[in-house]
């Protein structure tokens, strides 16, 4: 799944999750292929961003688990803190979380 | 050390040419004087700093023009002179009425600069005369009100005329002085004007005095606009109140009696009274149904508005 | 080498006289839009206005105006627009001006100060620290200090950059070319716009907590925040390691270490939705 603000979303993409405005109220169930006039609708209701199914849109500034470990060892090299230590593995566990479960929402 | 009177400042929006050239020159002595040519730094300068007058030579950017006149009248700023410089050909462009209200001079080119200097000296005069206008928020005051008043009961499209107060304005005062007071009721003034003309430009504000306002709006924008100048009052009321009041929930403070009481905080009252043409005969009519319904709101605690549903 | 006593004074001399800030000309041009497209709400507008601490800055320093009678504690963009209505705020960002050049590595600047603005607002939330919306606003304005270096002291800031590149940390860097820090430059034209005590002491501490005294709570969150942003590698600034963090922060807020991953999170969502604008606008600017 993958959540994107409403200017990336295209017709033909099926919401993963149910589709909130900006007051919290639903207006679209999950599993609903989404049509041009629903999403018109949308952005007059203030929809900021729906989570569709699958990954249909390529973010060009996503980068790998592998990059993003990578610079998080450059930002901490020579960080000898326990606490900042400890920052660092959490910050590392969840970066996994992240890009294990084909998650694309954070 | 200050012997001097300080130096009233002056903006000038003029073109960098005779005669103008001359006339700022000659102003110098007596002004603090302040060129622009770009309506951006204008302004600029204009929201953050502005001066006692402006010299705005009409054939320049009407659409700054435009903008000076929105942030005189949306900040009712009273005491700023905004004097227009024209060309004698330009006078017939000057019968909107709309513009007239605004500005308080105009000049011709064809002027000397000694007959500027005497006219800008006149406005500015007059300008502290105006005693009209509450010196405190700068809305219009009692004599406009009852014309306004006056108006709307002759008109054909329903309006709603709004008395607007706060509830234990009295017990704020004596706790917090007199100052933080008056900054309460500048920004009830700043609520009410933002909320009303941002609805329509078919309507009127006024300050009767004290916490006591006084508007008049479309009969069917009354109540949505009451709710949201209830909504706002609320919303920045805690930036009026220490920590220990807004925890508490309440006021210390002694009754007229002189005893300690728990005096609940300030909330703002709104009586609303429908007028349709031919309901009313006299603006003092108005005032008595207004106080019956304002009777009836104050007895309802925090902030609230009630509209007269009797014929 | 100029006297760093003496360059501080000159500094704050040209802080006085500075009449405004130029913020990123996407983000004005996208305001325009919203606010001359009549379907768009006031709320959509402030929540593109505290994306940029630029424009935040001078709708909090026209409401907080002595000259208007403002109380000086309108502290959140939403309070200012209750007071200054729509109709001034066209007005106001008319007269913003932007940058017509500005490198990469600045805008970042810009995408580490909304990503801090979150992580407080997350921090105040979690720890129940009172208006965290006022917080946030503290995050977004914390590196202002940077921007006014930019504007302001354009050749003195390439030298800061340079003396980095050579190894100096950047606190350092500023304190011998400035004389004076970017937390208490930003939280000294904070203070000359009068922006509300809080703020500015927020801003003012969140390198050196020893400077706060009223405002511990919130100063020592603005310190975690920007550390937790750095240390995520959100958005880039000088500092290509981390910021110095001062251990009290966590006491002074009573964060406990087994806290942290619940903090990541809830911050990673919001920083996920956030790339998208902060992209952007480093798209737009190139």
């Amino acid at each position: 799944m993958q959540r994107l603000p409403l200017s990336y979303i295209r017709p033909g993409m099926k919401t993963f999750e149910e589709v909130v405005d900006a007051q919290g109220r639903v207006l679209c169930g999950k599993g609903v292929e989404l049509t041009e006039s629903m999403l018109q609708k949308f952005q007059e209701l203030g929809v900021s961003y729906i989570t569709v199914e699958g990954t249909p849109v390529k973010l060009p500034w996503e980068k790998t688990l592998e990059e993003e470990l990578e610079l998080l060892e450059k930002r901490f090299s020579g960080v000898k803190d326990e606490f900042l230590l400890h920052v660092k593995e959490i910050l590392k566990e969840v970066l996994m979380m992240k890009h294990s479960s084909g998650a694309k929402n954070g | 050390m200050r012997s001097k009177k300080e130096k009233k400042e002056i903006f000038l929006f003029l073109p960098r040419k005779k005669p103008f050239t001359d006339w700022s020159k000659f102003l110098r002595s007596d002004f603090k004087l302040k060129h622009f040519y770009k309506s951006k730094d204008l302004l600029s300068a204009l929201l953050f700093s502005p001066p006692q007058a402006i010299l705005y030579y009409f054939n320049r950017d009407r659409t700054l023009f435009e903008n000076l006149l929105q942030l005189k009248h949306n900040f009712n700023l009273v005491s700023l002179a905004i004097i227009l410089v024209l060309e004698e050909e330009d006078l017939e462009k000057l019968s909107d009425d709309r513009i007239l209200c605004l500005i308080d001079d105009i000049i011709l080119t064809s002027s000397t600069p000694l007959e500027l200097k005497i006219r800008l000296s006149l406005c500015l005069h007059r300008l502290t005369r105006i005693s009209d206008n509450n010196p405190l928020t700068g809305l219009p005051g009692n004599v406009s009100i009852e014309l306004a008043i006056k108006k709307a009961l002759e008109s054909e499209e329903p309006l709603a005329i709004g008395y607007v107060d706060l509830d234990n304005f009295k017990a704020y005062n004596d706790i917090y002085g007199f100052s933080a007071g008056d900054e309460v009721i500048k920004n009830l003034a700043r609520i009410l004007q933002t909320t009303i003309f941002e609805k329509t430009t078919n309507a009127f504000l006024g300050h009767i005095g004290g916490d006591d306002f006084v508007f008049i709006v479309p009969l069917s924008m009354a109540e949505e606009i009451s709710k949201e100048v209830i909504q706002k009052f609320n919303a920045l009321l805690p930036a009026f109140l220490s920590e220990e009041d807004l925890k508490r929930g309440y006021f210390i403070a002694k009754d007229r009696q002189g005893v300690l009481r728990e005096i609940p905080l300030l909330s703002v009252s709104i009586a609303l009274v429908p007028i349709t043409k031919g309901k009313f005969k006299h603006p003092g009519e108005v005032a008595a149904r207004a106080a019956q319904v304002k009777s009836v709101v104050k007895k309802m605690s925090g902030s609230n508005y009630f509209i007269d549903r009797r014929a | 080498m100029a006297d760093p006593s003496e360059k501080r004074k000159e500094v704050k001399k040209k802080i006085k006289k500075l009449e405004g800030l130029p913020t990123l000309p996407p983000i004005v041009q996208k305001l325009n839009a919203l606010i001359e497209d009549e379907r768009s709400s006031l709320s959509q507008i402030a929540d593109l206005i505290e994306k940029d601490q630029v424009i935040t800055t001078k709708v909090l320093r026209l409401a907080n105006s002595a000259f208007y009678g403002f109380p000086r504690k309108v502290s959140t963009v939403q309070q200012a627009m209750m007071l200054l209505g729509i109709n001034v705020l066209k007005i106001l960002i008319m007269t913003s001006s932007i940058f017509e050049i500005i490198s990469k590595e600045d805008v970042g600047l810009w995408e580490h100060s909304v990503g801090v603005a979150a992580c407080a607002k997350i921090l105040a939330e979690m720890k129940e620290v009172s208006d965290p919306q006022e917080i946030a606003t503290a995050g977004l304005l914390h590196d202002l200090g940077k921007v006014v270096q930019m504007i302001a002291f354009k050749e003195d800031y390439e030298e800061v950059k340079r003396k980095v590149e050579a190894g100096l940390s950047p606190l350092q860097a500023e304190l011998e070319v400035f004389g004076i820090d970017h937390a208490e430059m930003g939280a000294f034209l904070m203070m000359q716009w009068n922006l509300p005590e809080r703020l500015i002491e927020m801003v003012n501490s969140h390198h050196d907590l020893s400077r706060s005294k009223k405002y511990r709570k919130e100063s020592s969150l603005l310190h975690l925040a920007d550390l937790l942003v750095h240390a995520r590698g959100y958005g880039e600034t000088t500092y290509v390691g981390l910021p110095p963090f001062d251990p009290k922060a966590l006491t002074i807020l009573k964060v406990d270490p087994s806290e942290i991953k619940e903090i990541y999170l809830k911050l990673e969502p919001r920083l996920y939705e956030l790339k998208f604008f902060t992209e952007e606008l480093k798209r737009e600017m190139t």
